[in-house]
């Protein structure tokens, strides 16, 4: 699947980084280049689809270069009898990977933390009072992993969750940061996760700029997350701009 | 309790009003008797003797709602799909009100003030099959860390790497909902920011425990360490009292040197002789502390328990190194946070995280004295 030419933007990258910090590239890593040939703070091409699976609710196919996701909503539909009375409503998330998503089979099957994540950067966008005593279902699954999977999914996801109509605050949209050596690298594809020595992953509402998900490992110096942040928020807000172009596009075409 | 519409034959025709007024009785028991199709509430004395009752039919619940099976009175109105056992604290409007009223005022259920621990107690070597073990009370929150190692080979994309798995096993005896499935939840989520806060990033930076220190020959032989922790009373901070019990675990551990024999060639193991009597120690002065911050209306406090927790908006568990780097950030909680209120609270962990490693590397230097 390709973009329409001139109807979304195509990069979401975010630009801050010329504004206030010019020395970016030391010496001594000139010549390093990212496999894609990417520069540093820029981002993979987004595409994004809605209603990509007809007998959901909602659903929604994202597409950042390799990495490939499709999320389908169901719902709201009544909770099961065993869960306990509750006024608002519940979220129920998963995601799974194809057998083929990965270079070797079945290795990305063990992603037990990426449901409970995409369940928490979700949680806080939705608007769980206006649906009690029913739940929706977040259902996703990653048909090739390039990379940046949790934040594609989660973006991936609250656009399949808009499309079904569920009430929200505002899109999420989330972008990971990697960390190689002394640089910051901007939605990094698999071969550069596999050796990064530090990641961070930031899922936030542009318009409330409210960080819903924010998530560290590796070693980090205060001036490194600030800057890490500020490239993820900055990224995030963009990236929110592609996803409700695709809204409004889908919006639009349903009404022709 | 609202009294009901007045029945003629009713057993509660003024004979009760004129008992209340009789004896006053300090103490009672409220039974709840709900079904799927009514719910009975009945205060008693100590002694069972019934003092009044209600149900839902003559409180005004028709058939249509009963048929339903929804509960008339929701008692304990917990916020569902639960990702910490604590939102199932049933705590009253006015308890909610006290608790968040105390906090911003900066004095606390218990007396602290928002950034101070509760005091922390450390006891190490407890388990003696496991090569290092660790119980830390906090409050009423205690759990216990053990450091199994095994030999084994390391993987073939990273040779010279040990593997090191942290897992979390919530039992039953803490909370009654974890039992069978119900803990797995919180479990995962324990191990996963566990995981992240102690073992650094995917190339090993940042982490506290170096596992190339484990492997005895690279590409055929290292050890693997396994690292499990057991809630078993659970009172709020969970990850925190986790993270000090396994630091703790970590320098009780001593795992014994290894020789190697004969020096295999080729794809031959390389055998090797496991010694009894030298144990090697972990250098533990590079593992993270973690600092758990709730937020609780405006404020954040930390080492919350379980009746604040459930007051949390969010928390952030952010572990900090003694040098005063962060390796690690979970976020918990569903609601958005403002991305300058994170920065804040980042500086706030690190300094709180200095006076905690103080109090715990004293607290295992003693506990490691006791031992002996």
């Amino acid at each position: 699947m390709a973009a329409k030419p001139g109807s979304v933007p195509t990069t979401y990258s975010p630009n801050l980084a010329q504004k206030t910090r010019p020395p970016i590239f030391k010496d001594n890593d000139l010549d390093w280049v990212r496999p894609d040939g990417r520069g540093f703070h820029q981002c993979r091409p987004a595409f994004f689809r809605t209603g990509a699976v007809n007998s959901a609710s909602g659903s929604a196919y994202a597409e950042l270069g390799n990495t490939k996701v499709i999320v389908s909503v169901f719902g709201p539909r009544e909770s099961k009898k065993a869960m306990m009375y509750s006024d608002t409503g519940r979220l129920n998330c998963n995601v799974s990977h194809t057998t083929f998503a990965t270079p070797v089979r079945g290795q990305g099957l063990d992603h037990k933390e990426f449901s409970s994540m995409l369940h928490k950067a979700l949680e806080g966008a939705i608007m769980l009072e206006t649906f009690p005593k029913t739940t929706v279902d977040v259902f996703a699954l990653v048909l090739e992993s390039g990379g940046s999977d949790l934040p594609v999914v989660i973006s991936c996801a609250s656009l399949a969750l808009a499309d079904a109509g569920i009430m929200m605050y505002d899109l999420v949209a989330a972008v990971s940061v990697a960390c190689l050596g002394k640089n910051l690298v901007i939605d990094p594809i698999l071969e550069e996760e596999s050796y990064q020595d530090g990641s961070l992953l930031l899922a936030c509402m542009p318009s409330r700029n409210e960080v819903t998900q924010l998530t560290f490992t590796g070693e980090w110096s205060t001036p490194d997350i600030n800057e890490a942040m500020q490239l993820c928020l900055d990224a995030c807000s963009k990236l929110g701009k592609v996803m409700r172009t695709c809204l409004k596009e889908a919006a639009s075409a349903s009404q022709e | 309790m609202a009294k009901p519409i007045p029945k003629v034959g009713s057993r509660r025709s003024g004979r009760s009003s004129a008992r209340k007024s009789a004896r006053r009785i300090p103490k009672g028991v409220i039974h709840v008797q709900a079904s799927f199709n009514n719910t009975i509430v009945t205060v008693t004395d100590v002694r069972g003797r019934v003092i009044s009752w209600s149900s839902a039919g003559t409180c005004g619940f028709k058939v249509s709602l009963r048929k339903k099976s929804v509960n008339p009175f929701p008692l304990n109105t917990c916020s569902g799909f639960c990702c910490t056992p604590k939102e199932m604290v049933g705590l009253s409007a006015g308890e909610k009100h006290f608790i968040q009223g105390g906090i911003a005022q900066d004095l606390r259920l218990d007396g602290r003030k928002r950034l101070t621990y509760r005091p922390i107690y450390v006891e190490t070597g407890i388990i003696p099959q496991a090569h290092g073990s660790a119980r830390v009370r906090l409050g009423a929150t205690d759990v216990i860390a053990s450091v199994k190692a095994e030999l084994g080979k390391p993987s073939a994309l990273q040779p010279d790497k040990a593997k090191i798995a942290i897992y979390v096993d919530c039992s039953p005896t803490a909370a009654p909902m974890f039992e069978g499935r119900g803990g797995e939840e919180l479990s995962t989520e324990l191990s996963v920011a566990l995981e992240r806060c102690l073992l650094g990033g995917k190339s090993g930076a940042g982490a506290g425990i170096d596992p190339t220190s484990l492997v005895v020959v690279e590409g055929k032989v290292c050890w693997d360490l396994y690292i499990d922790g057991l809630v078993i009373s659970s009172d709020g901070n969970l990850l925190d009292a986790l993270a000090a019990a396994i630091k703790a675990a970590l320098s009780n551990t001593g795992i014994p040197k290894v020789d190697v024999a004969a020096e295999a060639t080729g794809d031959e193991q390389p055998e090797v002789n496991i010694s009894d009597e030298e144990f090697l120690q972990f250098d533990t002065t590079g593992i993270p502390v973690i600092v758990t911050l709730t937020k609780v209306g405006k404020h954040y406090i930390v080492d919350a328990t379980s009746e604040e927790e459930s007051q949390m908006s969010s928390a952030v568990s952010i572990s900090v190194n003694r040098k005063g780097h962060v390796c690690g950030l979970t976020k918990r909680g569903g609601a958005g946070l403002d991305p300058s209120i994170i920065l804040d609270m980042i500086s706030v962990a690190k300094h709180v995280s200095e006076q905690l490693i103080n109090k715990l590397d004293s607290e295992i230097a003693a506990a490691e004295a006791s031992e002996e």
